[in-house]
Parts: structure tokens; sequence; C-alpha cells
């Protein structure tokens, strides 16, 4: 720009300025400015041209930077967003599908409600043995004692002396898991009290560790039941490996859910229709000789540890006066309404307090006054 | 002497001895490079391993790895050396390995032991590939029984299950994490695997040989088999083997076994009391093989022998020596509660 150019530019403002004043502003004194402005207004028309040209082009050349640098940037952002691949599909996990690995647990509701009606009506005893270490607490078996009662049974424990004076006056004996083996006297005492006719219920365990901690630290003891010589004299056994079932059980494969065998029939009243659903815990197989009647099995899916062999097991068999169950677990106030265990459990006690118990012979320490004799009795009188 | 050199220039231009030498020259450039791209790795195998016991610190490591792995590998091989652990970080490494499975290539090789969590994680992998002395399966749960404390006359709560859950829902519980655990090794492996569900989920360990056999791995073969296997899986001839193993961590072990196969820099045995120590958390869940539940139950039972001895000092009360507290993995000091749970 050469110093007449900026001349020019100051005259073109110079007379800008002065195309805008008022009619009132010209009749003053003309400034100096304004006099220069008249000199050089031979060029005003051209500059002005310019000027505006390079507006123009320096607008559109911002623009255009503006819009190049926006286009760039806009594609730098968008190429790796188009070349991105797609990003992997979330997986599914179809293995943990509640509605597949959940499961429905039984219901736990009911009492033990035996018809009284079976037993004699001047009711009896029933004799829980205590005195050959059997593992149970009577807090835990409370159910099944009140149900005795409700029939009209008295429950004595018995817990040391002969067994014989204490099966005297029985209508039935109740034997859960022993610790301790039975000695000769008892186990002539308990065989003449069945052969009598008085009814026996039995409940076994399989081997197993109870781990305990004591002040010099801890103990693993084997347990066993010492059952193996008292079952025996009754023709029945008790497995010592216990039997578990993967399929069908009480939310663990050694909580087995065992079924009523065809039309089992152990009470008066009939056959077990009303029972499905019997949960065992940790049980074990009971095999017997002779006529002895399977009560409860298993499903087909079922196994014995320490064995290959997948069938339906026995857990619990009647035979003559006698019932044996390959569990004792199930009768405990925890577990006494799971599924149909207190159904079952009316049918067992149904069972002891339906014998017909005749008198103890004067070997087995006499006739004592209140000796109840047999359910049948019981029976007729209620007829009458 | 200027127009003797352009009197040379001209001379190799026409015959053509400039442009060879200019070809030369660039040629000799590129040499390198191109020695580069026909010699050099088509692609990265990575290596990612499950070294020691399973807990939170190694899952993350895992699923760093694995990660990392997605991004800049063709193939993972995963070698397991590992006795499981919680069966939460367990359940987060499988699902690592599934996610990463279902973008590539992924074979594991098993060291000493892949069993219950560690074999948890690699159940989705393309191939395994095991030891003949390895250690694989125990597809199972475990965990101590809830303690019964309810109710007590010192902690009070808003619902009977808050302080002492029911043994039969615990059970129910622990049911539904077996079965997951099984279902989803049937889901990855069940077209190969032999065994029936059931014989799955008794929880039995193999030696690596009869794992073969039964479908639970699939060959015998060391972890150079299972690299070059994943290499021919996402088709690659030169790969790069690339080992993701953070440095200066320390792996500790619960399996001896586990311990002495490890090639890890930093290694320590260490008790099963790590998982266990805190009995009266919520159930804590784990899935360890059979050979550490005997020492967890040396565990519990150590820890209620402190108990008795530290209530004792509490108390002062003379106490015999035959005086014993039921251990918590047995619950309820009734017997009849000791004979069936």
């Amino acid at each position: 720009m050469t110093p007449d150019d900026r001349d020019d530019e100051i005259g073109s403002t110079a007379g800008s300025d002065a195309n805008d004043e008022t009619p009132a502003d010209r009749t003053a004194e003309p400034t100096e400015t304004e006099a220069t402005a008249t000199v050089g207004s031979t060029d005003f028309g051209t500059t002005e041209k310019k000027q505006d040209s390079l507006k123009r082009t320096v607008l559109t050349g911002i623009g255009i930077v503006a819009l190049v640098a926006i286009l760039v940037a806009g594609l730098a952002a968008a190429v790796p967003v188009l070349m991105a691949p797609d990003p992997p599909e979330e997986p599914t996990y179809d293995e943990f599908d509640p509605d597949r690995v959940v499961a429905d647990p039984l219901a736990a509701e009911g009492d033990i409600s035996p018809d009284g009606q079976v037993g004699s009506p001047a009711g009896g005893t029933v004799v829980i043995d205590e005195s050959n270490a059997n593992r149970f607490e009577r807090g835990d078996i409370t159910p099944m004692v009140e149900a005795f009662e409700a029939a009209g049974y008295e429950v004595e424990f018995h817990q040391s002396g002969p067994m014989s004076e204490s099966l005297s006056d029985a209508d039935a004996l109740v034997v859960i898991d022993p610790a301790a083996r039975y000695d000769g006297a008892d186990l002539e005492a308990t065989e003449e009290f069945t052969d009598r006719g008085g009814r026996l219920l039995v409940l076994a365990e399989p081997d197993r560790f109870l781990i305990e901690a004591g002040l010099l630290g801890a103990t693993i003891e084997e347990a066993e039941s010492g059952l193996t010589e008292f079952s025996s004299r009754y023709g029945i056994h008790f497995d010592t490996r216990y039997v578990y079932d993967q399929q069908q059980n009480d939310g663990n494969y050694r909580h087995v859910v065992a079924n009523p065998e065809g039309n089992a029939e152990i009470s008066p009243t009939g056959p077990m229709t009303d029972v499905e659903d019997v949960a065992l815990y940790t049980p074990t197989e009971v095999r017997a000789s002779g006529d002895a009647e399977p009560v409860l099995t298993t499903s087909s899916s079922a196994r014995m540890i320490d064995s290959d062999e997948q069938r339906s097991y026995t857990l619990a068999v009647q035979k003559d006066n006698v019932l044996a169950v390959g569990d004792s677990r199930f009768i405990a106030d925890d577990r006494h309404s799971v599924g149909d265990n207190n159904v079952f459990l009316e049918h067992v006690i149904e069972f002891l307090i339906s014998g017909d118990v005749s008198p103890a012979s004067d070997d087995g320490g006499g006739l004592p006054d209140d000796v109840i004799v047999g359910g049948d009795d019981g029976d007729d009188d209620s007829d009458e | 002497m200027l127009s003797r050199i352009r009197s040379a220039f001209r001379w190799a231009v026409d015959s053509y001895v400039i442009f060879v030498v200019i070809g030369l020259v660039i040629g000799l450039a590129i040499a390198p490079a191109a020695i580069q791209f026909s010699g050099g790795p088509d692609g990265t195998v990575a290596v990612v391993v499950v070294d020691g016991s399973i807990d939170g610190q190694e899952s993350a490591v895992y699923n760093s790895a694995m990660s990392e792995a997605r991004s800049d590998a063709d193939a993972v091989v995963v070698i397991a050396n590992s006795g499981g652990g919680s069966a939460a970080a367990s359940e987060d490494m499988y699902m690592q390995t599934v996610r990463t499975a279902e973008e590539m290539p992924v074979v594991a090789a098993v060291d000493a032991a892949a069993a219950s969590g560690a074999y948890y994680a690699i159940a989705p992998a393309d191939e395994i590939y095991t030891k003949p002395s390895s250690v694989i399966g125990s597809v199972g749960v475990l965990a101590q029984l809830p303690p019964e404390i309810e109710p007590n006359n010192l902690i009070g709560s808003t619902g009977p299950q808050k302080i002492g859950s029911d043994e039969r829902a615990f059970f129910y519980d622990l049911n539904t994490l077996g079965d997951s655990f099984v279902g989803a090794v049937m889901e990855h492996r069940g077209d190969r695997i032999e065994l029936s569900e059931d014989e799955v989920a008794a929880a039995e360990t193999y030696v690596g040989i009869g794992a073969v056999d039964n479908g639970l791995a699939d060959e015998v073969g060391d972890r150079e088999a299972a690299i070059r296997d994943a290499a021919d899986r996402a088709d690659l001839d030169r790969p790069e083997v690339r080992v993701l193993r953070p440095d200066g961590t320390e792996s500790s072990f619960l399996l001896e076994s586990t311990y002495l196969a490890s090639t890890a820099d930093q290694k320590q045995m260490e008790s099963i009391d790590y998982m266990t120590e805190e009995r009266s958390d919520p159930p804590n869940y784990l899935m360890v093989p059979e050979g550490v539940v005997a020492d967890e139950i040396d565990a519990v039972s150590d820890t209620e022998a402190e108990a008795v001895t530290d209530e004792l000092e509490t108390t002062g009360e003379d106490r015999t020596q035959n005086e014993t507290a039921t251990a918590e993995v047995d619950p309820g000091s009734e017997a009849i509660r000791e004979a069936g749970t």
C-alpha cells in the first residue's frame, strides 16, 4: 500500500462520514478532513471496490478454512468409527438359566396327626431306648413324642437297667441309632417283646464321620450304628454305606427323597396313598430276608457310595412287628414336616400303636397291672 | 574439467548406469523392511497364566490379560496350574474365557492341576491339553455350613435368616451353584465328555490321561503343543508368542503339586485358612478339590479349639480335657443332627 492509498483510505472514510451528516451539519464550517476528501474524490469509487473485494476474499477464505477444517476433523473422527469392527455380541449364559438350575424346595409344613382310633382307647406306653448311647436328643424328637401323646400313648425313655422291665408294660419300642451294641439280655428282652406282639421301630444310620474340636486339637471320629446283631435277630440288615440321589433330593445329593413302594401298608388305616415324598437325610439301605415288605424306596437314579450300581434302593422295610428305616434324621423337629414326612410318620405311629401285645411271661418280670393288651381289643371296645 | 563431468554424466545417463545405481540404493534401503515383512510374525498368540489359588486378585490379573489378548492377539493359550479357590472369582474367570473364546481361538494347557475352579476357568477352551499326571476335574462347590445361632440374646436382626441361615435353604443354594458349574462344563464340553451329568457332578478328580479318556480333556501334550494348536486355529504360520503375565506378583498355592510345577518367580504355599478363617461371614462358596478339604476341617477345628481356649482364658473356668466343641462343618451339637445332615 502506498502513502497515496493510505490517504485515499483516510479520505474515503472521511467522505463516508460526511455523507452521513445531516443538512444542518453541512452548513457548518468545513473541516480539513472534508477538504482533503474533496481533493481525493477522483479515486473514491475504485478504492471502495478494491476494499470490498478484499473483504469478501478474506471472509471467503476464512469460511473455506473453517469448512475444510471441519471436514478434515469430521473425517478424522468418522474414519475410526467407520473402520472399527462391530463390537462382539455379549456372551449369553444359558447354563445359568434359573429355570434350569434353581430347584423348588420341598414344602415344610404340616403336623403329625395319627389316627388314635387304631390304638387302644385306654392308651398305652411307647418306650424309646436311651440306654445304648443312642444318638438323639429328646428335644429333637418332640414332634413324634407329641404325636404319640395325641394318640393317647405315653412315652417312656429307657435310660438304664434291664430292658425287660421297661418293655413289660410297653406297646411299642423305638430304637434310634445306638452307638453301643445291645447286650445279650437286652437282645433277649427285645426279641421276647416282639414275639409277644410288641411293635418295634428301628432307625439306623450309615457309618459317618463326626468331626469335633477340643482343647487338644481336632478329632475325627468314625461313627457306626451298633445295630448289626440287634437287627440281624429279625433278619434285617442295614448297610454301612450311605445312599445318595443326584436327581430326586431335598436340595442335596445326600438328602434323598424316597417314595412309598407300591401299595405299601403299615397302618390299619390303609395303604400310604397319601404319602408321596419322604425326605431322608444321608440314609442307608435296609435289606431283609424272608417275607419282609419294602416300605420306602428311592428313584432308580439313586446310588450308594463306593458302589457303581445305580438303581432303586430300599430305605425302609416292614417285617412282621418290626419297621426298619435307614435314617433317624427325618423325625427331627426341623425335618419331620418336609415333604410328606409328617404323613409318613403318622403311618409309622399308627403301626407302632396298633400292635396286639400279649402279657409278659414271668421271666420278663411279670405282668404289671397297667399293661395294655393289644390294639385289637381297643378296636373291639370302640365298636361297643 | 566441467565438460568432462558433463560427458561422464551424459554417458551414465545414456548407458542407464546411473539408473541401475539409483535402483540399487533404493533396493538396499528397503531390503531390511522386506526381510522383516517376509520373515516376521504374522500374528500373536497370547499366553495367559492361571497360576495358584484363585481369588479376586488372580481373577483381576486374568481379566486384564484376557482383555489385552482380545485387543492385540489372534489366539490365546491358557496355562492352568491351579486347584481353584473362590467360587465367585472362578466364575469371573470362566466368563472371561467365554468372552475371549467367542472372539478368537482359546486353547488350554494344564500343568500340575486344573481342578475345580481352575477347570471352570478353562472349560470353555476349544481344546484342553494335559500332562499325564495332571489333576483335572472336581466339578463341584463346597462351603462350611452356616452357623445356627438364631435366636440369641446378643444380636438383633430384621429377619429370621439374617443371622443364621436355614440349613436346607443353604443346601439348595449350594446345589444351585453346583448345577451351574456342571451346566457350564456340559455346555462347552458336553459333546466330548463321555461321563453322564451325574458323574460329572460327582466332582471326582482324574489324572490327565483319565481326563482325556473321559473327555474332560482332549489331548496329552505340553504347552508348546497348545501354542501350535492355537496358532493353527488362528491361521498363523509364524506367530509371535507373548506371555501376558505381570511382573513382581507373587503366586500362592493351596495344592503342593501346583506349587512345585509353577514357574512363577515368586511363589508360596498357603493354608486354606486364607479362604475360610472368617467363619462368621455369609456362606463362602469355594471351588477347591478334595485335597484341601481335610486342611479346611483342620482349619475349622483349630479355630474352634482356639475359641474354646480363649473362652477358658476369659472365664477362668476349670474344664476337663474331654470337653469338646462341635466343629461347624457338622452343625448342631445334638447327635441326631450329626447323624445325617
